[in-house]
């Protein structure tokens, strides 16, 4: 069979195609992340190449119009070379992946005394062994661990039994030895390190985005943290379609490769600006929905999507890196937070651990706002979770210039003259690049109440200078291109406002629906936590006000932040929230929405800023 | 013994047509569910609207063309027979020949036809445009122009384009229909978005949409009922008279098209099928019914004067 070589641009990258690939594959095969919502099955239109050079054949695409054929733009999915080709990817179609910037998780102290970290460093001192004392090298740190107040049965790993017997002779029989609390087992033994600490690293596994967090296991204290778009997009958009892009030949390693890819990317950065070592490392807790964990172990999640729905493990056991392929020290364990079921999982029994909820007698609503919505309520007795498709729209996914919560963001605005700029704040204060959740929240509620656009999101274009037409749609001018980083207008358009109010819809209708179902009012809500990169705050009044959020009383209402990456920090460091999270995942209840009839009318009746019952905002008709 | 019976907080609006003509019509104000005389008052029956078109339908089946085969292509001399040979109580005037890609008449055309029927004959028009589009928006500003003060009733609003016609409405005096697919909320969005125009709800109609019998009747059914329990409930928002389309959804089907003679006679089958959607709908609730076929509408008035006596 023929083979072609596609070279891609602008980084220059030459790979080697079958004939019959597509551009897509040559892509997918380079390694450069792409946009591409659908998972290259032609309906999404993100995957937008330049072809420069070559012979090609495109198939037929409504969303490639006569002038774009005209100018070599093809969808690269349905695209294949008929000759060595050259392409070009433009800005739009690539994912941007190298945003770094500290992420806000919740503000949960924790004493240093309670501290009782995944893995505990014990600083021994042994006795030199003599003929009277003559016991293994193991046995004599076993001992040393029990007086040091390790109780029960003592395991150790075989690479730790290999160094031992050099290790305690070189450092005068001083060592540290690295205990994994679950099971009392030697993970790791160094020389004595004279206060040198340990890290552990906590990870939030996310569709859209991935959150590394260092962390300190002795003082619980944040090193750095990091942010990068999880690089499976360029593979779908929601899991829905990673899992049917895992059903493809070699679709599951993939997709497990560039998940791997995606974390080991945010760990180098952290390692490079932290000026810590990646030997440093000694443990890690993962915490992601329940797709995500299975792709990450390249466990295959295709009875996830088919009724009834049932994943192939809800609980993993501590795993070490090298049997997940993180790039850590190999022997480091790996935990995994237990998730409820096929779509409420472990990044939501590691938001409910970290917001105190399964503590507190108060009837709590959760709510984490992310590619899919989940929705938890209940108080220390019970708990019930369901789980709807919001899209990545509160991400910055399928928003013109929409990005994730980094610097460059903008993530308030103020509208205070309809025919001049909004007055904008933007994450790192320089120039703007794109429009985080936080502003999106904003942005719909100023430009409803000013009357820029109706209660359906449609613009009233007569009425502001800020609203012009853009291609085939309306769009209202967030910053004009002279105050922008890349010199081009930031804009949100009526389409980027359908999909919010869409995306804002699902998490009404899960909220209604969950509610509904147990026959609680609104009103009975007590605490009512949003979880969610939206970005460092979250304006509740305005999220009120355009119906994503119950128009309850406003001191009710608390924002999390990234809770899935503040309780993986917390599985780090306590056995406390370890145990929670195990007792979570058992108790909560998972109501299946889409066997729940009414959640269609509950969503089509919220697609309304705010809702097409205005009796459930009352403070909103004032 | 006492029968019990169901009270409701809400009314369904009245909705006057050309009423400045002794042949004018009041719609809705009834505050019970369709034809329960036995629980509230009822005060206007359900009607029937002629659909006559502003140029020679070509795409009619030849069985409802029959009927009125002296006077297609004649829309004014098509109301008078209507009104005069089989006493039509409302028409509704059909502009297909507006449509872009049909004839493409221009919006003074179909305005002058407007005024000529308007002043050939007594009774409430509703007026259909050709669909969504520019044109739709010019068609019916200029019909609405011209039949200033006549209180026509003009189909349709839709949630993408509403502005223009609630304008039309509220400058000329006029009524409009408010079309949305067959959906609770979106009928009541719908509604919301007009009144923020200030166009009084008490001249707005509802077309929930729907299909021919065998093709989605009875989820028009259940949604038409939900809006009625909804309204009668006392959601402002929706307490709107009904108006169905049936004519163009019934003489399309399969059904009516087939010349199968285990089938039986075809006639017979399409006039049955036209009845037998027109009578579910105003089980459901409808208001005016929009028909062609003289002999199923002979049927329906029956059926609707017999179900009106209580």
């Amino acid at each position: 069979m023929n083979s072609f070589k596609v070279t891609i641009n602008p980084f220059n990258k030459t790979v080697e195609i079958a004939e019959n690939s597509s551009l897509y594959d040559a892509i997918h095969k380079s390694g450069i992340p792409i946009h591409a919502d659908c998972g290259g099955e032609g309906k999404c239109g993100k995957c937008r190449v330049i072809v420069d050079k070559g012979d090609y054949r495109s198939e037929k695409n409504r969303l490639v119009t006569p002038e774009d054929s005209a100018r070599n733009i093809v969808l690269a999915c349905r695209t294949f070379p008929g000759s060595d080709i050259t392409i070009t990817i433009p800005d739009k179609t690539l994912l941007p992946y190298d945003y770094i910037e500290p992420l806000r998780s919740c503000p949960i102290a924790i004493k240093a005394e309670t501290i009782d970290p995944l893995v505990k460093r014990f600083s021994l001192r042994l006795e030199e062994p003599s003929l009277d004392d003559n016991i293994s090298d193991l046995e004599r740190v076993k001992r040393g661990l029990k007086k040091a107040g390790v109780s029960g049965a003592i395991g150790c790993s075989l690479a730790t039994m290999r160094k031992l017997a050099p290790l305690l002779r070189e450092n005068g029989w001083m060592c540290d030895i690295y205990l994994l609390s679950a099971d009392n087992s030697i993970v790791d033994a160094g020389r004595p390190s004279g206060g040198s600490r340990k890290l552990g690293i906590a990870i939030d596994i996310g569709t859209t985005t991935v959150a590394t967090e260092f962390v300190d296991l002795e003082s619980g204290r944040s090193i750095a943290s990091h942010s990068l778009y999880n690089r499976q997009i360029s593979c779908g958009a929601d899991i829905i379609h990673r899992i049917v892009f895992s059903q493809k030949d070699d679709g599951l390693e993939k997709l497990r490769s560039l998940i791997l890819a995606t974390i080991n990317e945010t760990v180098k950065k952290i390692t490079g600006e932290s000026g810590r070592p990646r030997e440093d490392i000694i443990c890690a807790v993962l915490s992601g929905n329940t797709t995500m964990e299975h792709l990450l172990l390249a466990i295959d999640p295709k009875y996830i999507r088919e009724e009834p729905y049932i994943p192939a493990a809800t609980r993993f056991p501590i795993l070490t890196a090298q049997a997940v392929g993180l790039d850590i020290p190999p022997h480091s364990p790996v935990m995994l937070t237990p998730s409820v079921g096929s779509y409420v999982g472990g990044d939501i029994t590691s938001g409910v651990t970290a917001s105190g909820m399964n503590n507190s007698d108060q009837l709590t609503l959760f709510m984490d706002i992310g590619t899919n919505g989940e929705i938890v309520i209940g108080n220390s007795e019970w708990m019930i979770a369901c789980a709807c498709s919001a899209g990545p729209a509160f991400e910055g996914g399928g928003i013109g210039d929409g990005m994730t919560a980094t610097s460059g963001a903008i993530e308030s605005v103020k509208i205070f003259d309809m025919n001049r700029p909004p007055v904008l704040t933007v994450i790192g204060g320089g120039q703007p690049r794109g429009i985080c959740g936080s502003a999106m929240i904003d942005l719909m509620s100023e430009l409803y109440y000013c009357g820029l656009i109706n209660q359906k999101g449609k613009f009233n274009p007569d009425i502001s200078k800020m609203i012009r037409k853009i291609k085939n749609t309306l769009g209202y001018i967030v910053a004009p291109k002279e105050r922008t980083e890349h010199g081009k207008d930031i804009v949100i358009t009526e389409i980027d406002i359908a999909n919010l109010i869409r995306a804002k819809g699902a998490i009404w209708a899960g909220v209604s629906t969950l509610l509904k179902k147990l026959e609680i009012p609104f009103g009975d809500l007590q605490r009512v936590l949003i979880a969610g990169g939206l970005g460092n705050s979250l304006d509740i009044e305005r999220s009120v006000s355009i119906g994503l959020l119950p128009d309850v009383e406003r001191d009710k209402f608390c924002y999390l932040g990234n809770a899935s990456l503040s309780g993986a920090r917390l599985a780090l460091l306590s056995e406390k929230a370890r145990r929670e999270l195990d007792e979570i995942a058992s108790k909560m209840t998972y109501v299946d929405l889409s066997t729940t009839p009414g959640y269609m009318d509950e969503f089509v009746a919220a697609l309304f800023i705010p809702h097409t019952d205005a009796s459930l905002f009352p403070s909103m008709s004032s | 013994m006492d029968i019990p019976l169901e009270k409701h907080k809400g009314k369904i609006r009245t909705v006057e047509l050309r009423k400045e003509s002794p042949s004018g019509l009041a719609i809705g104000g009834q505050d019970c569910l369709a034809l329960h005389l036995f629980e509230g008052s009822y005060p206007n029956k359900p009607v029937i609207a002629w659909e006559i078109t502003d140029t020679d339908p070509s795409k009619w089946l030849g069985d409802v063309r029959k009927p009125y085969k002296d006077v297609l292509g004649d829309p004014v001399g098509w109301a008078k027979m209507v009104r005069e040979e089989h006493g039509a109580k409302i028409i509704c005037l059909n502009l297909i020949g507006t449509d872009p890609n049909k004839d493409d008449k221009s919006p003074e055309e179909a305005a002058s036809l407007l005024k000529n029927i308007l002043s050939a004959i007594d009774i409430p028009v509703i007026v259909k445009g050709p669909g969504p589009g520019e044109k739709q928006n010019d068609v019916l500003a200029a019909c609405a122009e011209a039949a200033s003060g006549q209180s026509c009733l003009f189909a349709a609003a839709v949630e993408e384009q509403y502005k223009t016609l609630v304008a039309s409405c509220m400058a000329y005096g006029h009524a409009l229909v408010a079309e949305t697919p067959i959906d609770v909320n979106l009928c009541k969005q719908l509604n919301i978005l007009i009144s923020d125009m200030n166009l009084s709800l008490d001249r707005v109609v509802i077309d929930p949409l729907t299909g021919g019998l065998g093709y989605g009747l009875e989820y028009t059914y259940s949604v038409m009922e939900r809006i009625r329990l909804q309204a009668l409930g006392g959601d402002e928002m929706m307490q709107n008279p009904f108006i169905c389309f049936i004519g163009d959804e019934v003489w399309k089907v399969k059904e009516v098209k087939a010349d199968d003679p285990a089938w039986g006679d075809r006639e017979k089958r399409a006039i049955l099928w036209e009845i037998a959607t027109a009578t579910s709908l105003l089980y459901s609730g409808a208001d005016i019914l929009v028909m062609r076929h003289p002999e199923a509408i002979k049927a329906v008035n029956e059926a609707i004067d017999d179900l009106m006596k209580g």
